[in-house]
């Protein structure tokens, strides 16, 4: 019974940081339409700019982790404005925003590589959080704890601004028309890049919490959760960001109860087929609704 | 022009390779169906030559015909649980599809050599890949005016009005996937035979990302699109790793971002006017000019 409970804990743990990557990834799928193949790029580069600030400039871990999260956040801003405008302006389709991504993840995937020449390191275990303390009569790592902080900080913050602020209901404009909304005296452009920079810190937040997490950070970092935190969007209902931290906590428990009572190997295999079992028998996911199925569409 | 050809071999092998990869998806594109489902497909055809080679030491021909035949069976019995979704749905749900390819590799074991993968004794050389290149294209360029080539391109293009004009969209679409797997199976026996040795992340996301990436930018509306987009996706960055080293990869990002932006239709467009006096036969109607859209 513990080790049931212990688990159940550490998947949570581990759900929060798909949870948050999810919430990030759809909030550019369900307000921008892109389906961003170079989410997880920017997940990694924030992991990157918190290894070199703690590591080699000596920065205390707290104040890495803000930078990180804005360095994430302009890197998508900048993104959308070179790759993902020009499309967006010519009334193009999910395909072709698909494609310029792909490209911005193969130049951001091969030029993390580049300035960490393929190494893993992980971030100086002086300066970041570790440890772990009695939580109910389990273990809870410190770490763990800042991940599952950052799903409730990131889940209800994001909610509450998308569904209780003016700047929320001009986000939620702009993904179901951006005509209509520019209409209704709703800034576009503005309105774009403050969407773009939310998505894009969201996601350097899961990198850092992902590197805190497994102590790895490598060119490859925001890979896995880039696969995952799909996954959370699909099984969540995706333009909901309740469904997406629920999909994403699914998932971490599903993970780490299937490696423990049946196998290690078999983890992939139940997220990816959740996946493909939501996307063909369930395509609206948990909470979604047909309506918000009709803003990608457009 | 011998120094060439040793110098740039294998780069217009694998670069034939992709081409087969990129046609298939351009097939199903051809109807409407955007998929990167052909990195499964590739999956079955190259594990499958790599098992027929090495407990059977069977040769190239029986090969191919196997990983043409599993690929459209599988991707036959896949279009009924696929094609019943709405696009963007379909294109997601075939990302999936890859996804789990990967698992199924690593848990066949028996099969597909798991986690270390698989050896296979090379059995292609230049000419085949092209000769395969080259047949499909006259396939193509047969059934594009045919009366199927026509259905297709309707069905692409507004599917309610191809069924009230007699065409049955689901049909189309089911065969031209179908067709699409029976290419990518090909494709999988001839990168296998390349590389001459596979694994679970042979037939992976990248593999998916490139066949897409190449098809969308030689261009979607003509079949010599794949085979120019393959040829500069695989082909350039291959030059220029042997001029300069190290920036090929950041090279190849940037240009699909910039062909993308400035040529939405891609390299290879029939609509454009310099291929109209050329070929000098009716094209595509243009669609209704989009109003500009700032989002």
């Amino acid at each position: 019974m513990d080790v049931l409970a212990q688990q159940i804990l550490n998947g949570l743990a581990l759900g929060s940081v798909y949870a948050v990557f999810g919430v990030g990834f759809g909030l550019m799928l369900a307000t921008l339409g892109v389906l961003n193949a170079a989410h997880g790029t920017f997940a990694t580069w924030g992991a990157l700019t918190v290894l070199y600030l703690v590591n080699d400039v000596g920065l205390g871990f707290w104040p890495a982790l803000v930078l990180g999260v804005l360095v994430s956040g302009v890197m998508a801003v900048i993104v959308d404005f070179v790759a993902f405008q020009p499309i967006r302006r010519r009334g193009g389709d999910l395909l072709p925003a698909l494609i310029t991504s792909i490209g911005v993840w193969i130049f951001l995937l091969a030029a993390a590589r580049m300035v960490t020449g393929a190494t893993t390191s992980r971030y100086s275990p002086d300066a970041a959080p570790s440890g772990s303390f009695d939580f109910l009569g389990l273990t809870l790592g410190r770490t763990q704890l800042v991940s599952l902080l950052a799903v409730a900080v990131v889940g209800v913050g994001l909610h509450t601004l998308l569904h209780r602020t003016r700047v929320g209901a001009a986000m939620r404009a702009v993904g179901h028309s951006p005509m209509a909304a520019s209409l209704g005296g709703v800034n576009p452009v503005l309105v774009v890049a403050v969407t773009a920079f939310l998505s894009g810190a969201v996601a350097g937040l899961a990198g850092i919490t992902m590197g805190l997490n497994t102590s790895t950070v490598n060119f490859m970092l925001g890979e896995a959760l880039l696969l995952k935190g799909f996954a959370a969007v699909i099984i969540g209902g995706f333009g909901d960001v309740r469904g997406t931290v629920v999909g994403g906590l699914l998932i971490g428990v599903a993970e780490v109860l299937t490696a423990q009572y049946v196998s290690g190997s078999l983890r992939d295999a139940v997220t990816f087929g959740l996946l493909l079992a939501f996307l063909v028998f369930r395509p609206r996911g948990l909470f979604g609704s047909a309506a918000s199925m009709q803003t990608v569409r457009a | 022009m011998g120094g060439f050809w040793d110098q740039y071999r294998s780069v217009v092998e694998f670069a034939m390779a992709n081409a087969l990869f990129a046609l298939g998806s351009w097939i199903a594109m051809w109807a409407g169906v955007f998929s990167m489902a052909g990195a499964t497909f590739g999956a079955v055809g190259g594990f499958s030559a790599a098992y027929l080679d090495l407990h059977m030491g069977a040769g190239i021909v029986v090969q191919l015909l196997v990983g043409a035949g599993l690929g459209l069976g599988v991707a036959a019995l896949l279009s009924v649980l696929l094609l019943k979704l709405e696009s963007h749905w379909m294109a997601m749900a075939t990302v999936a599809l890859v996804l789990i390819t990967r698992v199924v590799v690593l848990s066949a074991e028996e099969y597909t050599g798991g986690s270390v993968g698989t050896g296979v004794t090379r059995r292609v050389d230049l000419v085949t890949v092209i000769a395969l290149v080259a047949l499909v294209c006259y396939a193509l360029a047969r059934l594009r005016r045919s009366r199927y080539g026509m259905a297709a391109h309707a069905v692409r293009e507004d599917a309610a009005v191809a069924a009230a004009l007699g065409v049955n969209p689901f049909t189309v679409r089911a065969v031209a996937f179908a067709a699409s797997g029976l290419v990518a199976g090909v494709a999988g026996v001839v990168l296998a035979n390349l590389l001459q040795y596979i694994g679970p992340d042979t037939f992976f996301i990248t593999l998916a990302f490139t066949m897409v990436a190449a098809m969308v930018l030689g261009g979607t509306y003509h079949w010599a699109g794949p085979i120019v987009g393959a040829i500069v996706f695989v082909g350039l960055p291959e030059v220029v790793r042997s001029y300069v080293d190290g920036v090929d990869e950041l090279m190849t990002g940037a240009l699909l971002v910039l062909i993308m932006v400035f040529m939405p239709r891609g390299l290879i467009d029939p609509r454009r006017q310099w291929f109209r006096r050329r070929a000098s036969q009716p094209v595509a109607q243009e669609p209704a000019p989009q109003p500009e859209v700032v989002r």
